[in-house]
């Protein structure tokens, strides 16, 4: 399915960060790092990296510019903002009903 | 460390490398430092590009269609060896020509064969010049030495026979046979090496530049009809060795062959590398055509 991470396994999560990064503007892998580094604090490695980069590209959530001096930036779709705006309004409603829990134990 | 996780990227598959191996490369470069974690990140990330191909088997619009790529490729290279074997054949049967010269069934080869050597150069130019201007300035706007350098060994190559001609020719001046003979053996091993790297450099430089689909596409058609115009040219030189055997065995079965060897086995060995050389053209075009094309053209 294009419009659900879950079924990345060991790339869903840095899919997701991947999404929020662009989010803000394109980005080459090394900003694509630090940015993601500055938002969650979880540094990805490079593998890890391209591996979600290739799948995002794959279902069309990402599309890479043209490369500038061998560095290739790459810019969400309109599936692809699409697709993180619905993960992040499902972890904020995630995230309000486990608070609310919080607040009333 | 770093090195070592250089050395890692070759171990993602050859389509892999060929869509991401360049920015990942970049990527690591930009890294202050690859940790331990990084290289295993690496490894388990070539492992997982094994496990799962298909990443890559969808094209995005900038992939390149690397088969029809590489299948173009081959035809140049392939195109290269015929010229090499056209040019002895050119030079070991300009004396016949000269003696035979009213002896249609003899010129008619050969004229087939100077009729296609246009052709094929044509179609070769019309293929290769666009794609060839589109790597160079790909690499004069992304400062990539290393591709300028690639376009700089043909340059190189060319400079390196005419001085090694110039030279020759003032050494041979006045100089025994036996020098001068040395000398010819030298200027076509100059001829060779050099086309051979110019071949390699070539090549290596497209394959390093980031080049349209679209250029690769329009290289087809010229591919295939510089392929049709070697297999052309090798009938012509099988029919010319035969007619020749026919209107004049003596001038068959004598010495004008390259170097002065026998001209029989010179024609065979002409044939042989004609033959291997439209044998790769004809598979590469046919790879392409099957499932390059179709490829480059979802691409």
């Amino acid at each position: 399915m294009a419009n659900d991470l879950s079924d990345l396994g060991r790339f869903s999560d840095p899919s997701l960060l991947i999404l929020a990064s662009l989010a803000g503007g394109p980005k080459h892998g090394y900003a694509m790092i630090e940015d993601i580094e500055r938002l969650s604090g979880t540094k990805l490695g490079p593998g890890t990296l391209y591996g979600a980069l290739a799948r995002l590209e794959g279902r069309g959530l990402i599309e890479p510019l043209p490369a500038e001096d061998r560095r290739r930036p790459y810019r969400l779709t309109g599936l692809g903002a699409a697709v993180l705006r619905e993960q992040l309004t499902s972890l904020r409603a995630f995230a309000t009903t486990g608070l609310q829990r919080l607040a009333t134990a | 460390m770093k090195s070592l996780a250089f050395r890692l990227l070759r171990l993602y598959p050859p389509a892999w490398r060929a869509r991401y191996g360049e920015e990942l490369a970049a990527l690591l470069l930009d890294m202050s430092a690859c940790s331990p974690f990084d290289l295993l990140d690496l490894l388990r990330g070539a492992f997982d590009a094994h496990l799962h191909p298909e990443l890559v088997a969808t094209k995005g619009p900038h992939t390149m269609p690397t088969r029809l790529r590489a299948s173009e490729i081959a035809v140049f290279a392939a195109f290269i060896l015929f010229v090499v074997a056209g040019l002895g054949f050119q030079k070991s049967s300009e004396e016949i020509m000269k003696a035979d010269a009213s002896n249609a069934a003899i010129n008619i080869p050969y004229l087939l064969v100077e009729g296609g050597a246009v052709v094929a150069l044509l179609a070769v130019l019309a293929g290769g010049l666009p794609i060839a201007y589109a790597a160079l300035r790909y690499a004069l706007a992304n400062r990539r030495r290393d591709i300028l350098a690639l376009f700089c060994v043909p340059v190189v190559s060319f400079a390196a026979l005419v001085a090694y001609a110039f030279v020759a020719l003032q050494v041979a001046n006045g100089a025994s046979q036996s020098t001068g003979h040395h000398l010819f053996i030298g200027l076509i091993a100059v001829f060779l090496l050099g086309a051979v790297a110019s071949t390699w450099a070539v090549a290596a430089a497209i394959r390093r530049a980031e080049v349209s689909p679209g250029l690769f596409r329009f290289a087809l058609l010229p591919a295939a009809v510089a392929t049709l115009a070697m297999a052309l040219m090798l009938a012509a030189v099988v029919a010319w060795g035969l007619a020749l055997r026919a209107a004049d065995p003596a001038a068959f079965n004598g010495n004008d062959g390259i170097l002065a060897t026998s001209t029989l086995l010179t024609w065979i060995g002409h044939i042989v590398l004609m033959a291997a050389a439209t044998l790769v053209a004809a598979v590469a075009v046919l790879r392409a055509l099957r499932s390059g094309a179709p490829t480059a053209r979802a691409a």
